[in-house]
């Protein structure tokens, strides 16, 4: 039993359903990455599992409970995300000083040390900072709670390339020193790879896939090869992905379920072989089935 | 990792501290009400003349009084509520450890001191403006002099008062909140009926069921009562409310 275990869970609005349907678990003390395009549904389902929203069907269970409303959820949890709302007049020492007497695990050296690396003044108000700031201090806020359940919604939003590696290196060393469970929502998953132990992948409001980081390295195979070649194999397989690279030459990534003599058999025939990184395969499978970008200006084919 | 136990009691005790930490300004704000309502009564907020033998004298008396202030503090308080239960400012629990009911109670909590605090300004403020305009002026009479237990009876009066419209001021804001129409629906029926009031009289009956109390005690227990059945109202109705939706 998870920390976090949803059933057929659905969540609508109006006629729009933001999850359908959709199953799930997030284990104790586990680092799970919630990975999704824009309007995947990632916001909606964090939102579920913090409480902060209601759900329309299916089961939800947070820490045993459901979390809609519930005192022990929200006093066990927190949710980040780039909005935070905090007192308009608050300054930062402010901010710090409530968030120490609402939580008790609350480690305020850490959110020391943490403001000072990222020199954010305590005099100033949050609500003048930039974007990135902004996320910077709603994520040394979020680590620095140390709540059983923590969630990061996008966490990253506005950061530059600098800080966002610091906050994923931060966020890994402060979860080994406190172990707990840990969401992570991103529609990229480059950066964050190496951080996580789970990837769940959400596609219109369905769960995709929910796998450990290195089955995951093997979940898919990339092919290179002539098209005539690899269009026998692509009616037999699951094909996540294909694309013209060249004079009668496709790529195509398939689930791997190609048996070692398959794959041998492919060698020999000319068909390169290359793994698919985590990162690619998430693009890959929540692309539109059919075409690209370039097809949408690629107007002499549709006419 | 360990999971904390939370009682609701601990939860609106952090939150109402909160409130009072962070909205400073609905402090301050009073203190401003008080300065203009202290200019415009400085006049007096009523007054009468006439003239004797045979208009030999002439003569005009000017009644001050604190009245205004007590107005303005009552329109504060009506007020003020609508921030409070603005999304903005609900969401502001929910960053922190909240749900609907102690997000309810820690705002009853908070209006309820903001009323004492009102009460207290305003009879600090009445007295602090009758005295200026005594300083200020040569020929006046003073008619009000208070003893220690009527300050008491006059802040207990006016914290009711306070109180029941803080309350009324939380559950009408709470009503514009649901929906965008609402904001506008709600003060036209509030004013359409205080237009029509001379037809079916509900205002001037809830008027006269509060306001010609005479007795202390039977005031408290008509508003507490009210103020009770208020915030009942509320929870049941707002406790399946989403937040930052």
């Amino acid at each position: 039993m998870g920390v976090v275990s949803s059933r057929h869970l659905t969540k609508s609005y109006r006629n729009n359903h933001a999850i359908k349907d959709l199953t799930i678990q997030f284990q104790e003390g586990s680092i799970t990455g919630l990975i999704g395009r824009n309007g995947a549904g990632k916001t909606t389902l964090l939102k579920l599992i913090a409480g902060l929203i209601k759900k329309t069907d299916g089961e939800l269970t947070v820490l045993g409970e459901e979390p809609f409303n519930s005192l022990k959820v929200s006093a066990n949890s927190i949710f980040v995300d780039d909005q935070l709302p905090f007192p308009q007049d608050f300054k930062v020492k402010d901010v710090l000083r409530e968030f120490s007497r609402f939580y008790p695990n609350w480690d305020g050296e850490l959110a020391d040390r943490l403001t000072s690396y990222f020199s954010i003044d305590k005099e100033t108000l949050p609500l003048h900072f930039s974007k990135g700031k902004r996320s910077t201090f709603n994520a040394i806020v979020g680590l620095a709670t140390h709540a059983p359940l923590t969630i990061f919604d996008e966490p990253t939003t506005g950061m530059d390339y600098s800080v966002r590696h610091d906050f994923y290196r931060a966020l890994l060393k402060d979860y080994m020193e406190y172990p707990r469970t840990i969401i992570v929502s991103s529609h990229l998953l480059n950066e964050l790879e190496d951080l996580l132990e789970e990837i769940a992948l959400i596609h219109d409001g369905k769960l995709y896939f929910q796998e450990t980081v290195p089955s995951l390295k093997e979940y898919a195979v990339g092919l290179t090869g002539s098209t005539s070649l690899l269009n026998s194999i692509t009616q037999e397989h699951d094909v996540l992905y294909s694309k013209d690279v060249g004079m009668n030459q496709q790529y195509i990534v398939l689930k791997d379920r190609l048996t070692e003599t398959e794959k041998d058999s492919l060698r020999r025939e000319g068909v390169k072989l290359s793994p698919v990184s985590p990162a690619d395969l998430c693009v890959y499978v929540t692309n539109k089935a059919e075409g690209g970008i370039d097809d949408v200006f690629n107007r002499s084919e549709t006419i | 990792m360990s999971l904390t136990e939370v009682k609701p009691y601990d939860v609106v005790k952090k939150q109402s501290r909160l409130k009072i930490n962070g909205f400073v300004r609905v402090f301050t704000s009073l203190v401003i009400a008080h300065l203009v309502a202290m200019v415009l009564s400085y006049n007096g907020t009523g007054s009468m003349g006439g003239s004797a033998n045979g208009g030999m004298f002439n003569y005009r008396f000017n009644l001050i009084s604190g009245d205004m202030i007590f107005i303005f503090t009552l329109i504060w308080a009506a007020v003020i509520p609508y921030g409070l239960v603005k999304d903005e400012q609900r969401d502001i629990d929910f960053t922190f450890v909240s749900n609907r009911l102690t997000n309810h109670l820690s705002n009853f909590v908070f209006l309820a001191l903001m009323s004492l605090f009102g009460a207290i300004m305003t009879l600090g403020t009445s007295l602090l403006f009758k005295t200026l305009v005594y300083l200020l002026n040569s020929n006046v009479s003073v008619h009000t002099s208070y003893a220690f237990f009527d300050i008491f009876i006059a802040i207990a009066v006016m914290f009711m008062y306070i109180l029941l419209l803080a309350s009324l001021g939380y559950a009408v804001s709470l009503m514009m909140n649901t929906h965008v129409i609402m904001k506008v629906v709600v003060p036209v029926t509030i004013f359409g009926l205080a237009f029509l009031d001379p037809v079916h009289g509900t205002f001037s009956s809830m008027f006269q069921f509060y306001v010609f109390e005479s007795s202390l005690i039977l005031l408290s227990i008509k508003v507490i009562f009210t103020v009770i059945a208020l915030f009942g109202v509320i929870l049941l109705v707002s406790n399946r409310w989403e937040v930052r939706a």
